[in-house]
């Protein structure tokens, strides 16, 4: 029978087949060194026989012999246990029976010696007997320990394997484990089909030892068990080819794939019990397999909530951003077509105005819109190039300086300032979203700062106002998309996606940017940029 | 609008922007041609010559390039083009296979005015242009090679005054760091942008009364760079 082995070559399905006798008689040890042990062990109990003669009548001496006699069978096997008789009873006699130091024994004339008296001979079979059966009990209990031992570490090995598995995170980590164990386990080769892509073309996803193949026979076979969800084997409906074994990976709904195991040379079929050890790992395969599938889902689904909501909030942002400045637009537009004529020059003037700012302000939106899809899209392509912060913020500056009335700006850049590795672009959009945030949040009159330092191998660029600044609530969610302070005046409130923009403008230059509140009052917001390597005009 | 007044050929096919332009232009007295397509605008170039030609690179049957290259085959006529926002590499391209100027969408009649009157002026100027140049408190005397603000000597290294000098050539007009790169340098490929921005921020510092808000070098972010002419004709 094979056997489910670590090497140690006890069989699983043990001797009740083999009959009690069998089990006597299988050899334990046959070496001379253990008929050495237990002629020493006689000899032994000899010696002690010395010591008891002197105390206790003669014919009990013999049973001093009967531990090393017990003890022969018991550690080494019957035959030394025998051995160990037929060398206990003559030795009693010689030198304990009367007369001693002799074997010829003077009350009988038939008898040639001692050994012969039935007295002793009786003795000897008593001898024997319990050497047969000491050996026997022996046998056994070193069987069940060996096979308990085996359970023991097969158990270990199946627990192993499931914490192992419940540590997986991907299938084809699974599907190794799999075949490593069954390697392990049955010495056997394995491999782990799934069907690769929608149709059922199966394909070997992983395999103990790597790159093993399957001729056409066994692909059949493997087709008709993930097809049919039975196990394929010998006796079943179709041949299971050049493998002892084809079982499925089923989950509770589904077969999610088929586990071969190919025959070996040297070992017959595998057992009733192998089997089951066989269908253990693959039931925890098939269990762990799905939850990773449903882990994968799971997460699949959060990730779509999430762009689902952003989503949501995008079009409300945009249709409501949009719609608010085309409303003023058309309004104020129309209205001028139809009673143009009545009103005075500085009220058309005023409205005129007012169209043109409400489409810079679009403008303006839609810019941000168009930043933060690019941004999301990843289809931003930093230019990064060595600039100068002074010529950044004058562009910044030129840019915004229509839409502050009646703020001031103050700029401390100082002339040694070094070079910053950004893409000039990129940054005077920041720039300008930050100018823009500024005025947004600030009344008129308030002053907007803009200075520069450098630190370390970085160069610290601030834009601070002294308006009301950021209620410290806020101050972590500042810079996510569609967040905007509450507005306690009147003012008009911004898109939400300025600030979200700075930050994936900056990070994807490598900077980074944190706002803060200033200790005056007002909020900063500072940016930190790689420093360039100095360059100096010759 | 008399028979001299400059003919301005537009080559737009969106009737709204169309309907702009000509309006604008008729009623500062420009005679305005038009083309929907890049062919017709390349015949009329040939039978009308006009004196400016404004192309809008986002038409989409036309390689605004391709119109760019042919027109500048045979004229020198200046060419002022319609860009959206954040195409820096068009802007770049364009001016670089000849284009003149360009005005980035959604834009406002005055921007679009000050590029177009400063390309004519350019135009319209003898080849030997004026040799001194005035804008606000500076003077440049080309000549001379002489550079004063508010009646001041201002003292500029030799790379310096290259680059201040074909910015005032070709004041009002956006120049390419490449333009700039070649003038000044004679080889504008092996150079790295970044010595023209320390030359630049140099100048700043010499004419500019707030080199950190710049009044006559301007920054075209992503382009290059553009002399601000102070007074309007």
């Amino acid at each position: 029978m094979a056997d489910i082995s670590d090497g140690s070559g006890v069989q699983l399905n043990t001797a009740a087949a083999n009959g009690p006798f069998a089990s006597v008689l299988k050899a334990g040890r046959a070496d001379a060194g253990s008929y050495l042990a237990a002629t020493f062990a006689v000899i032994l109990a000899f010696a002690a026989g010395l010591v008891v003669d002197a105390i206790v009548h003669a014919p009990s001496v013999l049973l001093v012999f009967l531990p090393a006699v017990l003890y022969s069978a018991m550690r080494f096997g019957f035959w030394q246990g025998l051995w160990a008789s037929f060398l206990s009873v003559p030795i009693f006699c010689y030198f304990f029976g009367e007369p001693r130091f002799s074997f010829a024994d003077p009350r009988h004339s038939l008898q040639f010696f001692k050994v012969t008296d039935p007295a002793n001979i009786w003795a000897l079979f008593v001898f024997v007997i319990a050497a047969a059966v000491t050996s026997t009990l022996a046998n056994r209990l070193r069987e069940k320990t060996e096979v308990a031992e085996l359970q023991a570490r097969l158990t270990r090995r199946l627990s192993g394997f499931s914490s192992r598995l419940s540590g997986t995170v991907t299938a084809d980590d699974l599907f190794a484990q799999l075949v490593l164990q069954i390697r392990q386990i049955f010495g056997l080769e394995a491999a782990v089909l799934t069907p690769a892509g929608a149709g059922a073309e199966l394909a070997i996803k992983a395999s103990c030892p790597d790159g093993m193949t399957l001729k056409p026979a066994d692909w059949t076979a493997a087709t008709w068990c993930l097809t049919h969800g039975t196990w394929v084997g010998p006796g079943s409906e179709v041949s299971p080819g050049t493998l002892a074994l084809l079982t499925p990976l089923r989950s509770a709904t589904q077969v999610l794939g088929v586990v071969a195991v190919r025959r070996s040379a040297g070992r017959g079929p595998l057992s009733g019990d192998e089997i089951q050890v066989l269908e253990t790992l693959c039931t925890q395969s098939a269990m762990t397999l799905e939850r990773l599938n449903l882990t994968a889902k799971m997460q699949q689904a959060q990730v779509w909530s999430e762009t689902e909501r952003l989503r949501s909030a995008l079009l409300t942002s945009i249709s409501h951003d949009l719609k608010t400045p085309l409303a003023s637009i058309l309004g104020t537009v129309s209205s001028l077509r139809r009673f143009g004529e009545r009103y005075d020059l500085r009220t058309r003037d005023e409205m005129l105005l007012t169209a043109e700012e409400e489409a810079e302000r679009l403008n303006r939106f839609i810019s941000n819109v168009l930043d933060m899809t690019r941004l999301d899209a990843g289809a931003l392509r930093p230019k990064i190039e060595p600039a100068d912060i002074g010529d950044l913020v004058g562009a910044a500056i030129k840019r915004t300086e229509k839409q502050l009335s009646g703020r001031e700006f103050v700029t401390g850049i100082p002339d040694e300032l070094p070079m910053v590795s950004i893409d000039f672009v990129l940054m005077e959009h920041v720039l300008v979203n930050l100018i823009e945030n500024a005025i947004k949040y600030t009344p008129d009159g308030a002053k907007i700062l803009i200075v520069a330092h450098s630190a370390g191998g970085s160069v610290i660029l601030d834009v601070e106002d002294d308006g009301r600044g950021i209620p410290p609530e806020d101050l972590p969610r500042v810079f996510d998309r569609f967040y905007r302070a509450r507005n306690a005046d009147r003012q008009r409130a911004g898109t939400g996606l300025g600030l979200a923009i700075c930050k994936g403008f900056v990070e994807a230059m490598g900077g980074s940017i944190r706002a803060a509140n200033r200790d005056g009052g007002g909020a900063r917001f500072s940016i930190s940029l790689p420093a360039s390597l100095h360059v100096t005009a010759t | 609008m008399t028979a001299n007044s400059p003919a301005v050929l537009i080559v737009e096919d969106d009737p709204a922007i169309q309907r702009l332009l000509r309006n604008t232009l008729k009623v500062q007295d420009y005679r305005v041609i038009e083309a929907g397509t890049g062919a017709a605008a390349l015949r009329l170039v040939q039978s009308s010559q006009p004196d400016l030609i404004i192309l809008d690179l986002g038409l989409p049957d036309v390689d605004g390039m391709s119109v760019i290259r042919d027109v500048r085959e045979g004229s020198t006529v200046p060419i002022v083009v319609l860009t959206s926002r954040d195409d820096e590499r068009s802007k770049v391209t364009a001016l670089d296979m000849g284009a003149d100027d360009y005005v980035t969408k959604p834009f406002g009649v005055d921007e679009l005015m000050a590029r177009v009157r400063t390309a004519l002026r350019h135009r319209l100027a003898a080849l030997g242009s004026r040799p001194i140049f005035r804008t606000g408190a500076l003077e440049v005397d080309l000549v001379r090679r002489l550079v004063t603000l508010a009646g001041d000597e201002v003292r500029l290294s030799r790379k310096e005054y290259e680059i201040l000098q074909q910015l005032v050539i070709h004041a009002g007009k956006v120049l390419t760091h490449r333009h700039l790169l070649r003038e000044a340098w004679g080889n504008g490929e092996d150079i790295d942008v970044q010595y023209l921005r320390v030359y630049v921020r140099q100048i700043r510092q010499k004419i500019e009364k707030d080199p950190g808000r710049p009044q006559y070098v301007l920054t075209e972010p992503g382009v290059g760079y553009r002399l601000q002419v102070l007074e309007e004709d």
